[in-house]
């Protein structure tokens, strides 16, 4: 292990990615001791950046801070991307394994399952299942999870039908082991790699849709989040630009982070070539 | 000496620092005369594969020698500009590889391959080329050549495909050739006419052959001289029958103790009891072929045998034969279509997994790819443990079972904590045995156990096998395709061919005096002495075993 966090390390891109997503995640927790609610308006609407030191990010047309709601949507952002990314993983995997390891019928029920989901398109699900549940953190985590998945499982299904030919497989089954007992000692650990990979990917595509679906007016009401801010700001294009800039900023920089990050391991958790000479 | 082809001076090539050894080649010189075959022989690493990149001139600058010459009909290679290096490789020197498949474009029909390299080197017109693709197709003994190009490598057989890849390297009849393992991918019959087919070239156009193998028994069928190597340095060199009929140094004498190992007939146990059996089992593959066409494929048909207490079996016969299904068969890794199978009595050719698991640890089963049978994230500990612990031992018991099992392999108690990589092939195969002995099986079923290692680790593997089996009183089917190995190791043996199983007999006896034509074959291919000759031992000595 000590070669794989030697190998992120020597990638700038993916050090910085993970370095910008821990400080925005401490300054998300600590949210609350660094600015007053980001639904305060007690200030001047429509203050210019870097022109009041009190709100030196600026403010909307009701005068509330945009600096506390940059920093409250992002406990947003954060929470549900990974909430959602750990929803997904959990179901994907639990259904990409036994497809994959069981095969046969119950491969094609499963895959079949995960296609129906597969071909709506994900926004319009997740618009609709939000509408339909009514809008809250709980509904729009579960709507993303539940477009993210199938995409988890196919990939699991995948490792798992290659990594069930393999000849160490094959000798755990021959020494009897019970099928969780290879799942999870043999065939597990050597398919983290690509699904952690993954992960990072849906956990972008995660924060993506949440913005989209706050944007749209779906996101918790109680909850500041970016989308909501992009949203707000929409009437006002012209004459306050930074009100949609900063939140949209955010954003790009966030899935950028986590982009990255997911580079940094794909290319780290890659097995070194075989180094004996083949002589 | 002045009248050498080839010739190599003294030279040294540096690895990188902080490999094994400082050396990858270390004060090698060598000369080649014209119409002469100079086999270049060593293990895995030993650097040969090395030493005929170097004389083409093929190595990545960091590996450029550090000392002595290569040179070409009196021509130092380092000095030669591109031009000269082009003229070199494929005019002057040709050279065939071990997998004929990767060696070969997979997109490009290999009519195209060869016209590529004649055109390459300047043959400009097309029908010129055709005709020169057709006669070096025809030359290399490939029917219908006029077809043939036309066809794509994955088209091919593994002897047709390396035939292209001759015909390849001959394009413009080179006065050397190099082949690095040439036949090493390929079955021991296709590997004959392979010979045979270099052989007559040889003759014919007067070419000289560098030929690198680690298979001393090839050696003895085709080379004029020998030159071993070990580590990287020259340890003997010299004409072919002095090296291989009294070699002077004690590497050589193991390796050709390794390659040629003395049959080894035991009297085969007739009476004890059956430990596994089948009976009549079917398995054929169905494959989609094109559009909504099935091709299916016989692996076993009608296949039936028996290994009492204590006996080898042996199955041997080319891939593709079957003999890998039926080994999986007998562990029920795969369920054959029909037939019986008998675990100690017991019939479990329906039995479905749940209810095989508290049975498994009888028959146990040895792989063949030592890199693929390991867990790479676990250590050897957990790898030996786990076999126990399924079986209801506490981790403690289980622990015990692992240092005393890896105690029977020869490897040390400190290897548990360590991952399968830190070891060498042979290491892994010792601790892939000792996985499976850790369940204390009655029954072993080694699947091409040795064919993935070096020729002296494969004697010390069978050395291993066969004091494990007569110390724990095992049974063993054991799966090769190499005829050495089985007469070295079998009691019984079973020849299968296309999935049927077309003779068995007592291996003494079978080999003497094989009755089927396939049997025959396969017998007539085996390169160097042959194995009849070696058992021809003294009837008292072979009651004595």
């Amino acid at each position: 292990m000590a070669t794989v966090f030697k190998r992120y390390c020597r990638q700038p891109a993916a050090v910085l990615g993970a370095l910008f997503i821990a400080v925005l995640a401490a300054l998300a927790l600590a949210a609350p001791w660094l600015s007053a609610s980001p639904w305060e308006m007690n200030a001047h609407p429509l203050l210019l950046p870097f022109t009041e030191r009190a709100h030196w990010l600026g403010t909307d047309m009701l005068g509330r801070d945009l600096g506390a709601g940059l920093l409250y949507g992002a406990r947003v952002s954060l929470g549900v991307g990974a909430l959602a990314s750990a929803a997904s993983l959990l179901v994907g995997l639990l259904v990409g394994a036994a497809a994959g390891y069981f095969g046969g019928w119950v491969d094609a029920v499963l895959m079949r399952v995960a296609e129906f989901f597969l071909i709506m398109p994900s926004l319009v699900l997740a618009v609709l299942l939000v509408a339909v549940l009514e809008p809250s953190t709980t509904s729009v985590v579960m709507a993303i999870a539940l477009v993210a998945w199938p995409g988890i499982a196919r990939l699991v299904r995948s490792e798992f039908m290659t990594l069930r030919q393999r000849e160490f497989v094959q000798a755990a089954q021959v020494l009897g082991l019970s099928p969780w007992a290879i799942i999870t000692r043999e065939i597990l650990p050597n398919a983290m790699g690509p699904l952690l990979v993954t992960l990072t990917f849906v956990m972008a595509s995660a924060i993506l849709t949440e913005a989209a679906l706050a944007f749209l007016g779906l996101g918790d009401p109680e909850a500041m989040s970016w989308g909501y801010m992009i949203n707000a700001s929409r009437n006002l294009l012209r004459d306050a630009w930074w009100m949609s800039l900063l939140p949209g900023l955010a954003i790009v920089l966030l899935v950028l982070a986590v982009n990255r990050v997911g580079e940094g391991l794909r290319s780290a958790l890659q097995v070194p070539g075989r180094t004996e000479a083949s002589a | 000496m002045n009248s050498a082809l080839l010739e190599v001076e003294g030279l040294h090539i540096a690895l990188p620092p902080g490999g094994d050894r400082s050396h990858a080649l270390f004060d090698v010189s060598l000369a080649l005369q014209a119409g002469e075959t100079l086999c270049v022989v060593g293990e895995s690493g030993s650097g040969k594969s090395m030493l005929a990149n170097a004389i083409l001139r093929l190595l990545p600058p960091a590996l450029a020698p550090r000392q002595g010459r290569v040179r070409f009909r009196g021509e130092d290679i380092a000095a030669l500009d591109r031009q000269g290096l082009r003229q070199l490789r494929g005019v002057g020197i040709g050279m065939v590889f071990q997998e004929p498949m990767s060696a070969l474009n997979p997109l490009l029909r290999v009519g195209v391959q060869i016209g590529e390299t004649l055109r390459a080197h300047g043959m400009k017109r097309a029908g010129e080329r055709r005709r020169r693709v057709i006669e070096l197709l025809g030359y290399v003994g490939l029917p219908a050549p006029e077809q043939l190009r036309r066809r794509f490598p994955f088209q091919l057989s593994g002897g047709q495909r390396q035939r292209v890849a001759i015909a390849m390297a001959l394009a413009f009849s080179p006065a050397v050739l190099i082949a690095d393992e040439p036949t090493s991918a390929l079955d021991v019959t296709t590997q004959a006419q392979i010979l045979q087919l270099l052989q007559r070239i040889q003759r014919e156009t007067g070419m000289a052959m560098l030929f690198i193998t680690h298979d001393l028994a090839l050696v003895q069928t085709i080379a004029d001289r020998v030159l071993v190597l070990q580590k990287g340095q020259v340890v003997e060199q010299g004409a072919a029958q002095a090296v291989l009929g009294a070699p002077a140094q004690a590497y050589t004498r193991r390796l050709l103790a390794a390659a040629l190992p003395a049959a080894n007939p035991r009297p085969s146990p007739a009476d004890a009891q059956v430990v596994l059996g089948a009976q009549g089992l079917n398995k054929t593959y169905s494959s989609r072929h094109g559009g909504w066409r099935w091709q299916h494929t016989a692996a076993l048909v009608d296949v039936s045998m028996a290994l009492r207490h204590g006996q080898t079996v042996g199955v041997v016969g080319e891939s593709g034969s079957g003999k890998s299904t039926l080994g999986k068969a007998l562990v029920r890794l795969l369920r054959p279509d029909s037939g019986h199978i008998q675990w100690q009595g017991s019939e479990v050719a329906e039995w479905p997994q749940r209810r095989l698991r508290p049975l498994r640890r009888r028959v146990q089963m040895i792989f063949q790819d030592p890199v693929a049978s390991l867990n790479p994230r676990q250590t050897v500990a957990a790898i030996l443990m786990a076999g126990p612990v399924a079986h209801g031992a506490t981790p403690a018991q289980a622990r015990a079972r692992a240092e005393l099992v890896l105690g029977w392999v020869g490897l040390p108690a400190a290897a548990l904590e360590r991952y399968p990589q830190a070891f060498s092939g042979g290491q892994r195969q010792r601790i892939g045995i000792a996985r499976a002995l850790s369940v204390a099986p009655d029954v072993l079923i080694a699947d091409e156990c040795v064919s993935a290692l070096d020729a002296l680790v494969q004697a010390q593997i069978l050395d291993l096998l066969e004091t494990l089996q007569q110390r724990l009183g095992l049974s063993i089917v054991f799966i090769t395709h190499d005829l050495r190995a089985a007469a070295r190791l079998c009691d019984h043996l079973l020849v299968m061919q296309h999935g049927r199983v077309v003779e068995q007999g007592a291996s003494a006896a079978l080999l003497r005096h094989p009755s089927h034509a396939y049997t025959r074959t396969l017998l007539a291919s085996l390169p160097g002495p042959g194995l009849v000759e070696s058992r021809e031992l003294p009837p008292a000595q072979q009651e004595a075993r």
